[in-house]
């Protein structure tokens, strides 16, 4: 029976055809809130506002892991593990450069704009807005600098 | 009937020249009171608020809203007199006919603070019963037996409603947030359709009082929602306690709980009736079963007689092997559920490490959301769809743009992940169950092992002791048992009173259930809806003749939500004419006296209006108002209109329209005299 079902199935004259449907993606893949994350990112970990693209992955990356975190929080270099590259980052800088949020230095660091820092103070304004994040921001602080960063990078290249 | 009926009014001023005063005696219906301006209409009409000592609904202040003829200085034929002592008598009446006399004295420019009161028609007649004195403008007034405004409710048959306040308890609906229904004083009453005091700190105070005056159903059915999802809640959490209490019984004696569901459910507990078992690998055995048992096991003991050890030991050696044997089975079933308890515990511990991580991502999404509320605010779009800088459609994602993946909207993101949140607090809740049942299950399967190990300890020890000893170990198990059964009907016995008051709960929360079903399944009962529809229809008719020209009336409808009149879903107030605004007033106000007469409402049946011909109400206006108000009479209303309209406009009148006319002609307070109609 199962068989003949399956057979009928498979001699169908019509053509199947198969559409994509659209799935759920985690927050962190939505442009918009990695953008909003750069921002405050950028205004409340970064001197000046101003961040390297490989300062902003080490710190989106402890913001989802508690582990890193309490690394840097630490202080102790050794325990601070390299941090892959993010081509999300990459992107979302893009996406960041494009609508005037943020704009590139002669250091090779972004820097909010105008538009970035009116950006900031409207999502600080919402209470409700990625309130996990931004308490880990706030313990942060600016202490992560670029120079940790090299030596973190250099230590595990030798 | 109505509720409140004016009798009359005196006012009088004592100086050194004499007593100055006015007692004017209202008529049942249409009551008119003309005078030019300045000759102390107002004074009258505001005397009725100040008699009431409801001045409150006008101004929080204590300033009487009463002239300085009245609180200072009197301007006589022969000059100005100071005035030492002022008092206001006012006379009302209730639904059953009753009236009562009120004074309220006016010192040193103050309203005073004390009421006195005296059953019976102190002004058109003589004054009955005993004085009664009361409080009012203090706090408290509305609710102490002493409060004059608690009398005045209770006189007049009215049941006011807590309502709920900013930062504190509820109160009960003060009498000043009614009067701005049926009372609209000259300076600042017409400014708005039904000026309510905000200061007295009620919320949604307006929404309030109408429903109250209106006799609305909503309040107390959103009232008996609120109440029975508090009984519901509480049956919940009876549930709940009793429920722990059972299972606490039962880990006592190493057993668990069948058949009692979660939430209180009669239908459930009719179906399957709750018991406490032992769970075995096979299948679960019902205490009254073990009870049984041990039963039979001491009976069998009692037949046996105690013999010496040397008789008895071939058969408990066979006892032994058989007793070994079962008590490695026991241990490996013991293991057997604990790896199957670790398993349980380690889904458990996944499914609620799935649920954190859901649960972040979810909340991101809802700041997503709470940002797309700003709308223009945000300098970037919350769903981008095309590049930025070429334009080009772009999916919104950070994933490689060139594949044919399409995520679900922000929106659409957001609920497939409170949908699995759902169904993972589900599954959660089953595991949690689950390995609380297995917990269960290994404790009693350990309890089963020590005590086989505790009987074939005491096997082996008989059977190397000395053979003309009594084999006493039949006598310890029986013991043992004795003990064993004595603990598990006491189980039983405080299992079987908390499933009664389960049974109790069970049935409870069902008629709540039911009576929450029963309740109309909207805000707003058959009733309320009839009443809403009336008062619209009513204005609708009554704009009409009285020549509202901003828009079509049929445009103005009473909203449901805020009972204000609204045009478009909008506040009339910036769509209208201040002349309109005025028209939209009388309608409203006449709307309702006239929907207490076709429904049951607590409206007071009386309508006080101050110089309603504001902003140059035509006079045609005026003379449609006063035609809709002639019929007050025949339906046992009153209204009090003062007015300044010259009399040639009450010309354009039709003869046979009955109302009582107060001419004015002097100023208003003269060496004592009457004023008749």
């Amino acid at each position: 029976m199962l068989s003949s079902t399956r057979k009928q199935r498979l001699n169908l004259a019509v053509p199947v055809s198969f559409t994509d449907r659209p799935v759920p993606i985690a927050a962190e893949l939505r442009p918009s809130w990695r953008l909003a994350i750069i921002v405050l990112l950028l205004d409340e970990c970064s001197s000046g506002a101003a961040s390297s693209l490989r300062r902003l992955e080490y710190l989106e990356e402890a913001l989802g892991n508690k582990q890193l975190l309490e690394a840097i929080l630490s202080k102790n270099i050794a325990q601070i593990p390299r941090v892959g590259v993010d081509p999300t980052t990459t992107r979302t800088i893009k996406l960041a450069l494009a609508y005037g949020l943020v704009e590139p230095t002669t250091k090779p660091r972004f820097r909010l704009t105008d538009r970035g820092r009116e950006f900031a103070r409207l999502l600080k304004s919402l209470s409700d807005f990625a309130g996990e994040e931004r308490a880990r921001m706030a313990r942060l602080g600016k202490t992560f600098t670029e120079n940790l960063v090299e030596t973190i990078d250099r230590r595990q290249v030798l | 009937m109505s509720k409140l009926r004016i009798g009359g009014v005196r006012l009088q001023a004592s100086t050194p020249s004499g007593v100055y005063g006015r007692d004017i005696a209202f008529q049942p219906g249409l009551n008119i009171i003309h005078a030019d301006n300045s000759l102390g209409k107002s004074t009258i009409v505001n005397a009725i608020l100040f008699g009431l000592g409801l001045e409150g609904a006008c101004t929080p202040e204590h300033t009487p809203p009463l002239p300085g003829s009245m609180t200072r200085e009197l301007i006589t034929g022969s000059g100005p007199v100071p005035v030492t002592s002022s008092v206001v008598v006012l006379e009302i009446g209730n639904a059953g006919g009753q009236f009562l006399t009120i004074e309220r004295r006016i010192e040193n420019a103050k309203g005073s603070t004390l009421v006195s009161t005296w059953l019976g028609r102190g002004i058109t007649s003589q004054r009955t019963g005993p004085q009664r004195d009361f409080l009012v403008r203090v706090p408290g007034a509305a609710q102490h037996e002493s409060g004059f405004h608690k009398f005045l409710a209770d006189f007049l048959g009215l049941q006011l409603p807590l309502v709920e306040r900013f930062d504190k308890p509820p109160t009960i609906l003060y009498l000043e947030l009614l009067v701005p229904f049926f009372f609209v004083e000259q300076k600042l009453g017409w400014s708005g359709i039904v000026k309510i005091n905000s200061s007295m700190g009620i919320r949604r105070a307006f929404q309030h009082s109408f429903e109250f005056l209106a006799g609305l159903d909503t309040s107390s059915i959103r009232i008996q929602r609120h109440q029975f999802s508090e009984q519901l809640a509480h049956a919940v959490a009876e549930w709940r306690a009793n429920r722990e209490s059972a299972e606490s019984l039962g880990r006592s004696v190493n057993a668990v709980i069948s058949g009692l569901p979660n939430m209180p459910s009669i239908d459930e507990l009719e179906t399957t009736v709750p018991s406490l078992v032992f769970p075995r690998a096979t299948a679960s055995i019902p205490i009254e079963k073990e009870i049984e048992r041990l039963h039979a096991k001491v009976r069998e003991i009692r037949l046996t007689d105690t013999e010496s050890v040397g008789a008895v030991v071939e058969p408990r050696r066979i006892e032994l092997a058989a007793k070994t044997d079962t008590l490695s089975k026991v241990e490996l079933e013991s293991q057997e559920t604990s790896i199957a308890l670790a398993r349980d515990e380690s889904e458990l511990e996944a499914a609620s490490r799935r649920l954190v991580t859901i649960e972040a991502d979810l909340s991101r999404y809802k700041g997503l959301l709470r940002l797309q509320e700003r709308g223009s605010a945000a300098p970037i779009p919350i769903e981008i769809k095309s590049c930025p800088t070429c334009s080009q459609e772009m999916h919104d994602n950070l994933l490689p743009q060139d594949s044919s993946f399409v995520s679900l909207s922000i929106e659409q993101n957001a609920k497939v992940l409170a949908d699995q949140r759902a169904s993972l607090q589900m599954i959660r809740e089953t595991l949690r169950e689950r390995a609380r049942l297995r917990t269960q299950q290994l404790r009693s399967i350990q309890d089963r092992a020590d005590r086989l190990r505790a009987e074939i300890r005491s096997l082996k020890e008989l059977l190397v002791s000395d053979p003309r000893a009594p084999a006493i170990d039949k006598l310890r198990e029986r013991v043992r048992a004795e003990e064993e059964i004595r603990k598990l009907k006491s189980v039983k016995d405080s299992f079987d009173t908390i499933a009664v008051t389960l049974h109790e709960i069970a049935e409870r929360y069902g008629d709540i259930q039911r009576k929450v079903s029963a309740l109309p399944e909207g805000e707003f009962s058959h009733d309320d809806q009839a009443k809403l529809k009336s008062l619209q229809t009513s204005m609708r008719e009554q704009l009409r003749e009285y020549g509202f020209g901003s828009f079509e009336p049929e445009a103005i409808e009473v909203s449901w939500d805020t009972y204000r009149a609204v045009t478009e879903g909008s506040d009339i107030t910036w769509r209208v004419s201040a002349s309109d605004m005025v028209r939209t007033n009388w309608a409203y106000l006449v709307g309702l006296l006239e929907l207490s007469r076709t429904h049951k409402t607590n409206l007071p049946g009386v309508l006080v209006l101050d110089e309603p011909s504001q902003q140059n109400a035509r006079p045609g206006s005026v003379i449609a108002l006063v035609r809709r108000l002639s019929s007050v009479k025949e339906h046992d209303q009153q209204v009090i209109l003062a007015t300044s309209e010259s009399p040639s406009t009450w010309a354009g009148l039709e003869p046979g329209i009955d109302y009582s006319l107060f001419e004015l002609k002097e100023r208003l307070l003269q060496p004592i005299t009457s004023l008749k109609p």
